[in-house]
C-alpha cells in the first residue's frame, strides 16, 4: 500500500539527508555551510569503546541527551549508551514495528523498559498500516514559546536540526461540547457572545496574572497562599465555573485539581507570556516527533562536541571501588567521574532505582479521519483538555489530549493520531482515558458530517465569535440535537495503544535533590549492580516541557560541582569574522531574545 | 590498543580539538575568560577600525561633491554596515540625481530604482523605525514615474503583519493611499479608497484595541468620508461595515456616533486603562458631530454615555485594588464640561442642571487627589472656562 505521507518515517539521516537545504534562507544567514554527516551518530560503525571516559550516560531520553550535550560542550568526555537500537528511550518517536516491539519487551519486564507497564495493543488491519509512515512518541509534550527549553534549543542551535509548527487551538470539553475559549485582548474584544462587564472581568484577571510578581500583586498572592486555584479566581474575579476550568485545565494544563493559588497563576501564565513571542500562538511542537526528535537533536550537539555514542549497549554492572563500568557488549570502561542511568536502563538487580509512586497512562489512537477540523487554520495539530467531572466516568482528574494531524509528518494524509493521558490510576485511569475518546469521536463524526446536523436555530440562538466561528447560546436546542444525534458513520481506528509510566517526579513537581542522596548514602559492600549510579527519573506527568532542562541541570551540578557553565558556550559562526557584518553583539551569543534567533527559527504557519 | 577505526568522516575529525577548531574558526571558551574577552577586543577593534575607515572614505567623498559609481558602491557598503546615518542617504540621493539619473529614460530609471527600493527594503525589515529609510523609500517612489503603489500597499501590509503599531508604517501607509488616491479619476474612487482604508482600520483595531495610530487614523478618515458628497460602493461583506457605508452616504452623523459608540464602549470595558480608546472616545463626544445635532437628542446621548462609564468606574472601584479608574473620572468631566458648553452656545447656561455643576466639582475633586501631578491643571478646569 503506498502511503501518501509527506516524509518518511525514518532516522534523522535518513529523512534529512542535508539540513543545509531544508533551512530557510536569509540575506544575512549566518549558519555554517556544511552540517557534518554525523555516521557514527545514525549507524555505529565503531566496534570497540573508548576504554575510559569521564561520564558514562544510559539511555538516550531527553534529559539524558541534554546533559549529554552539555557535558560534551563543557570538556568533558562522554560515553552516551542506550540498551536500544534507537535513540529516545523513554521518549522515542517509534514506528508501528518498533511500537510493536516495544510493548512485547515492557510486558515482558525486559531490561531497558522498566518504568512502563501494562502495555496493550491493538490493531484491527496491520495491513493497512504502513509502520514506516508513522512516529509514534511515547512521551508526547508541548514546548511554550516562553520556556527554558525553547531558549536553550536556540543558544544551543539544536533548533537547526529540528522543524517547529505552531498550535493555537486550545479546546475545552463541557456540556458535551469542545470550546476555544477566548484568552487574548483580541478575541474578547470581538466576541459578541460574552456580555461588556465580563469581558472586563476577564481581562482584569488576564492583566493580573501576568502583573502578580509585581509588589501589588504578590500581596494578594501572599494572603490566599494556601487557598485552591479554582476557588481563589471564582471569588476574586467572579469568573463563572466554566471560565475558571478553562483557565486552570486547558490553558494552565494543569493535571489535578486540586493546585494552590501560585501553582495555578505560574501555568496561566506560562500560556499568556507565551503568546506572540513568536506569533499568535502560545505552543510549537516538533515536527516529526516531539521529545524523542529534540533528544537526538542535543545527541547530535552531544556528537559534535566529542561524545562516543552507541546504541544496543547497556550497562551490566558498575564497580565504584575500581570504577569500571562492565557494559553488555563486554566492554569495561573506565570512569573518572560519574555514572548517570534513566531508570528505564537500570541493569538486572538494581537496588538503588527511585520509587516511582506517581503514574501517567496514556492513549495512543490513530484514527482514519484528518481532524482538520479541530486545528487553527494553517495548522497541523490541537490540544483537548477534558476538566475534571466533564466525562461520563465523573473523571476525579482531567484528561489532556494532543491530536496531531498528518501535516505533522508523524502519520499519512488523511489520519490523525490522539494522544490522551491522565494522571488517574489503575483501571479508571484507563476507563477515563476511553471515555474521552468517545466523546472526541462523536465530535469529529459530528463536525466533519457534510452541512453539520440538523438543528433549527435562530438568530437568536448564535452568536459570532472572534475566530468566525458561530456559537450557539441557546444550549438547550443544541443539547437537545446532540443527544439525538446519530453519526452516518463510524470512526475507523487503525491503531490503539494503552500503557501505564511510573514516574519519581511530582506532577508539577521538579525532580528533588533527595533523589540523588540516596545514591552518594549507599556505602553497602554488597549494594547491587547499581551502586554509586546517579539515577535520572522516568518523564514527569507534565504534558510540557517544565523541568526537563531544571532536572538534567540538576544532573549537571552532580557531576561538575555546580551549573554554572552549563552550555555556557559560545557557538560562533565563521561569518562573524567577516567585516561587513553588521550588527556584531557577542556577548549576546547566548541570549535567547534577540531578533535574529526568532527570524531563523525554521517553523510552518 | 585497538586503532581508533577512522571512516574517514566528518564525525572522526571532530573528535580532536583541532577539528573543532576548523569548524568554528575559534576555540571554545568560556565567556568570562580573560584571554577570550582579550580576542574579542582585539576582533572587535579591528572592525571598528575598518568600519572608520570606510565612514571617513564616504564622507570626504561628500564633502568634495563626488558623485560616480564608485562614490555609489562605498555609500551602499556603509549603509549596510549602519543605515541609521542619514547624512549617508542625503548623500546617495545626491549621487543619484547628479550622475546615476541624468541620461536615463523612464523605463531604465523604473528599473533602477526598482533595485534601489530592494536595497531599501532589506534595512527596513532591520530597521522598522527608522525615519531616513522610509523617507529614502517615499523619495524612490516619488522619483519613479512607473511606481507601483500596490506593491507598496502589499508590502506595507506584511509589516502591519508582524507590528501593528509602527507609527511609521501608519504614515507610510498614508503616504501610499495618498499617492494611490492622486491617480484616482473621480470623487468617488478617492473616497472609496477612503473606505478601504477605513476598513483595514476596523481591522487593525479588532486585532489590538491599543493601537493609537489607528484610531487617529481612523478619526482622519472619518471625517473625510462623512463630510464628502460622493456617494461610496459596497466593498466587503460585513453587515457591520454596511451599516457605516450607509451612514457616511447619509451624512447622517448621530448614526455613526450610535455605531462608534459600542465599539468605543466595548474597548472601555474590554482594557479600561488603554489610553487610545478613551482619547478617540473624546473625539466622538465634540463638535466633529455635534456641531449641528439636535439638541435634546445630543443631549440624551451624553448622558447614556455617561452613564456607562459611570457604571464601569464602579465596577473598577469594586476590583480588589479599590482603585479609582483615572480615565473614567476624566472622560466623565469632560462629559459634563461638553453639555454645558452645548447649554452655552444655545444662549441657556441657566438650564444647565444644577446637581451636574455639584457633579463637576466632585469629580474634579476626587481627580485632584488621584492625580496630584496634574493638580494645577485641574483646577484650570472648570465649567466657565474655555
Amino acid at each position: 500500500m503506498t502511503s501518501a505521507v509527506k516524509s518518511r518515517r525514518a532516522s534523522m539521516a535518513e529523512r534529512r539527508p542535508s539540513m543545509a537545504e531544508r533551512r530557510p534562507s536569509g540575506l544575512n544567514s549566518r549558519r555554517p555551510s556544511v552540517i557534518p554527516y554525523l555516521a557514527g551518530l545514525e549507524k555505529p560503525v565503531l566496534p570497540t569503546l573508548p576504554s575510559k571516559c569521564d561520564v558514562l550516560i544510559c539511555g538516550t531520553g531527553l534529559v539524558e541527551s541534554i546533559l549529554a550535550a552539555a557535558l560534551a560542550w563543557q570538556g568533558s568526555n562522554v560515553l552516551h549508551v542506550d540498551a536500544n537500537p534507537y535513540y529516545g528511550d523513554t521518549c522515542a518517536t517509534l514506528t508501528i514495528e518498533q511500537i510493536r516491539a516495544w510493548c512485547a519487551s515492557v510486558n515482558d519486564g525486559s531490561p531497558g523498559f522498566h518504568g512502563f507497564s501494562k502495555a496493550m495493543l491493538h490493531i484491527p488491519s496491520p495491513h493497512k498500516l504502513n509502520s514506516r509512515d508513522y512516529g509514534i512518541d511515547l512521551t508526547p509534550r508541548l514546548l511554550f514559546a516562553k520556556s527554558d527549553l525553547l531558549s536553550l534549543l536556540v543558544a544551543s542551535r539544536v533548533y537547526r536540526y529540528l522543524e517547529f509548527q505552531s498550535i493555537s487551538n486550545f479546546h475545552t470539553f463541557e456540556n458535551d461540547t469542545f470550546d476555544k475559549m477566548m484568552s487574548t485582548k483580541e478575541e474578547i474584544f470581538v466576541d459578541q457572545s460574552i456580555n461588556l462587564p465580563t469581558k472586563r472581568l476577564l481581562m482584569r484577571f488576564i492583566k493580573f496574572v501576568l502583573e502578580y510578581e509585581l509588589p501589588e500583586g504578590k500581596k494578594i498572592v501572599e494572603s490566599h497562599m494556601n487557598e485552591n486555584f479554582v476557588d481563589f479566581v471564582h471569588n476574586i474575579f467572579h469568573l463563572s465555573p466554566k471560565q475558571v476550568n478553562e483557565f486552570c485545565y486547558t490553558l494552565g494544563l494543569s493535571p489535578m485539581p486540586k493546585i494552590s493559588v501560585p501553582q495555578g497563576l505560574s501555568r496561566v501564565r506560562r500560556y499568556l507570556i507565551s503568546f506572540s513571542v513568536y506569533g499568535d500562538f502560545p505552543t510549537l511542537y516538533s515536527k516529526y516527533g516531539g521529545p524523542g526528535e529534540i533528544s537526538q537533536g542535543f545527541c547530535r550537539s552531544a556528537a559534535v562536541a566529542g561524545a562516543t555514542y552507541k546504541l544496543n549497549t547497556s550497562l551490566k554492572y558498575y564497580d565504584p571501588k575500581t570504577k569500571i563500568a562492565y557494559l553488555n557488549d563486554g566492554s569495561k570502561v573506565n570512569i573518572t567521574e560519574k555514572v548517570v542511568c534513566s531508570p528505564s536502563q537500570a541493569p538486572g538487580g538494581s537496588k538503588n532505582v527511585p520509587k516511582m509512586q506517581y503514574e501517567v497512562t496514556r492513549l495512543i489512537s490513530i484514527v482514519e479521519k484528518s481532524c482538520k477540523e479541530w486545528f487553527a487554520e494553517g495548522e497541523n495539530a490541537a490540544v483537548v483538555v477534558f476538566p475534571p467531572k466533564t466525562l461520563s466516568t465523573m473523571n476525579a482528574y482531567p484528561v489532556q489530549a494532543i491530536i496531531m494531524g498528518s501535516g505533522t509528518g508523524s502519520c499519512p494524509d488523511g489520519q490523525c493520531i490522539w494522544y490522551l493521558s491522565t494522571i488517574e490510576r489503575g483501571e479508571r485511569a484507563r476507563k477515563d482515558l476511553q471515555a474521552a475518546v468517545k466523546k472526541m469521536e462523536e465530535s469529529i463524526l459530528r463536525e466533519s458530517e457534510d452541512g453539520g446536523f440538523d438543528v433549527e436555530l435562530s438568530d437568536n440562538d448564535v452568536a459570532i465569535q472572534a475566530n468566525g466561528n458561530v456559537s450557539v447560546i441557546n444550549s438547550v436546542k443544541l443539547g437537545k440535537s446532540f443527544k439525538e444525534f446519530v453519526p452516518r458513520e463510524k470512526l475507523k481506528y487503525l491503531f490503539k495503544l494503552i500503557f501505564t509510566q511510573t514516574t519519581s517526579v511530582a506532577p508539577f513537581g521538579v525532580v528533588s535533590n533527595n533523589v540523588f542522596e540516596k545514591a552518594e548514602e549507599t556505602e553497602h559492600i554488597d549494594a547491587g549492580p547499581d551502586e554509586k549510579v546517579i539515577y535520572s527519573s522516568m518523564p514527569s506527568t507534565e504534558i510540557s516541557y517544565d523541568g526537563v532542562v531544571t532536572e538534567a541541570k540538576v544532573l549537571y551540578s552532580k557531576i561538575v560541582g555546580s551549573d554554572d557553565d552549563f552550555f555556557d558556550v559560545d557557538f560562533e559562526d565563521e561569518d562573524e569574522d567577516n567585516a561587513n557584518t553588521r550588527n556584531i553583539d557577542d556577548e549576546s551569543a547566548i541570549a535567547d531574545d534577540t531578533e535574529e534567533f526568532q527570524s531563523e527559527m525554521a517553523f510552518e504557519l | 590498543m585497538a586503532e581508533n577505526n577512522t571512516t574517514g568522516t566528518f564525525l572522526d575529525g571532530y573528535r580532536t580539538e583541532a577539528g573543532i577548531q576548523r569548524l568554528h574558526g575559534t576555540k571554545r571558551f568560556k565567556k568570562t575568560d580573560e584571554k577570550s574577552r582579550i580576542i574579542r577586543r582585539n576582533k572587535e577593534a579591528a572592525r571598528i577600525a575598518n568600519y572608520r575607515k570606510l565612514q571617513d572614505t564616504v564622507f570626504t567623498g561628500y564633502e568634495k561633491n563626488l558623485y560616480n559609481n564608485e562614490t555609489f558602491k562605498f555609500t551602499t557598503k556603509l549603509l549596510n554596515w549602519n543605515p541609521e546615518l542619514y547624512t549617508v542617504w542625503n548623500y546617495r540621493r545626491d549621487i543619484l540625481i547628479n550622475s546615476k539619473f541624468p541620461g536615463m529614460n523612464i523605463d531604465q530609471k523604473h528599473n533602477f530604482l526598482e533595485q534601489e527600493l530592494r536595497f531599501v527594503l532589506v534595512q527596513l525589515k532591520s530597521f522598522p523605525k527608522c525615519y531616513w529609510i522610509w523617507n529614502h523609500r517615499k523619495w524612490c517612489l516619488k522619483e519613479d514615474l512607473r511606481a507601483d503603489y500596490d506593491l507598496e500597499m502589499n508590502l506595507i501590509n506584511m509589516f502591519f503583519q508582524v507590528d501593528e503599531r509602527n507609527f511609521h508604517a501608519w504614515g507610510y501607509r498614508m503616504f501610499i493611499a495618498d499617492c494611490i488616491k492622486d491617480s484616482k479619476q473621480t470623487e468617488e474612487d478617492r473616497m472609496n479608497l477612503y473606505q478601504k482604508e477605513f476598513v483595514f482600520t476596523t481591522r487593525m483595531i479588532k486585532r489590538n484595541i491599543s493601537n493609537y495610530s489607528a484610531w487617529h487614523r481612523r478619526s482622519v478618515l472619518v471625517d473625510l468620508l462623512i463630510n464628502t458628497n460622493a456617494k461610496l460602493p459596497k466593498i466587503i461583506d460585513d453587515p457591520k461595515q454596511e451599516l457605516y457605508r450607509n451612514a457616511f452616504n447619509q451624512k447622517d452623523k448621530a448614526e455613526f456616533l450610535r455605531l462608534e459608540y459600542e465599539v468605543f464602549l466595548n474597548a472601555i470595558y474590554t482594557d479600561p486603562d488603554n489610553s487610545s480608546v478613551w482619547i478617540y472616545g473624546k473625539w466622538l463626544f465634540s463638535d466633529s458631530f455635534y456641531d449641528d445635532m439636535d439638541f435634546n437628542f445630543g443631549n440624551s446621548f451624553l448622558d447614556q454615555a455617561y452613564g456607562a462609564v459611570n457604571e464601569l468606574a464602579e465596577l473598577e472601584r469594586e476590583d480588589m485594588t479599590g482603585k479609582e479608574n483615572q480615565w473614567c473620572i476624566k472622560f466623565n468631566l469632560y462629559l459634563l464640561k461638553f453639555k454645558f458648553v452645548r447649554y452655552r452656545k444655545c444662549g441657556d447656561i441657566n438650564k444647565y442642571p444644577e446637581f451636574l455643576k455639584s457633579k463637576f466639582a466632585e469629580l474634579k475633586k476626587k481627580l485632584i487627589k488621584i492625580d496630584n501631578m496634574r493638580k494645577q491643571r485641574y483646577l484650570d478646569f472648570s465649567l466657565e472656562s474655555a
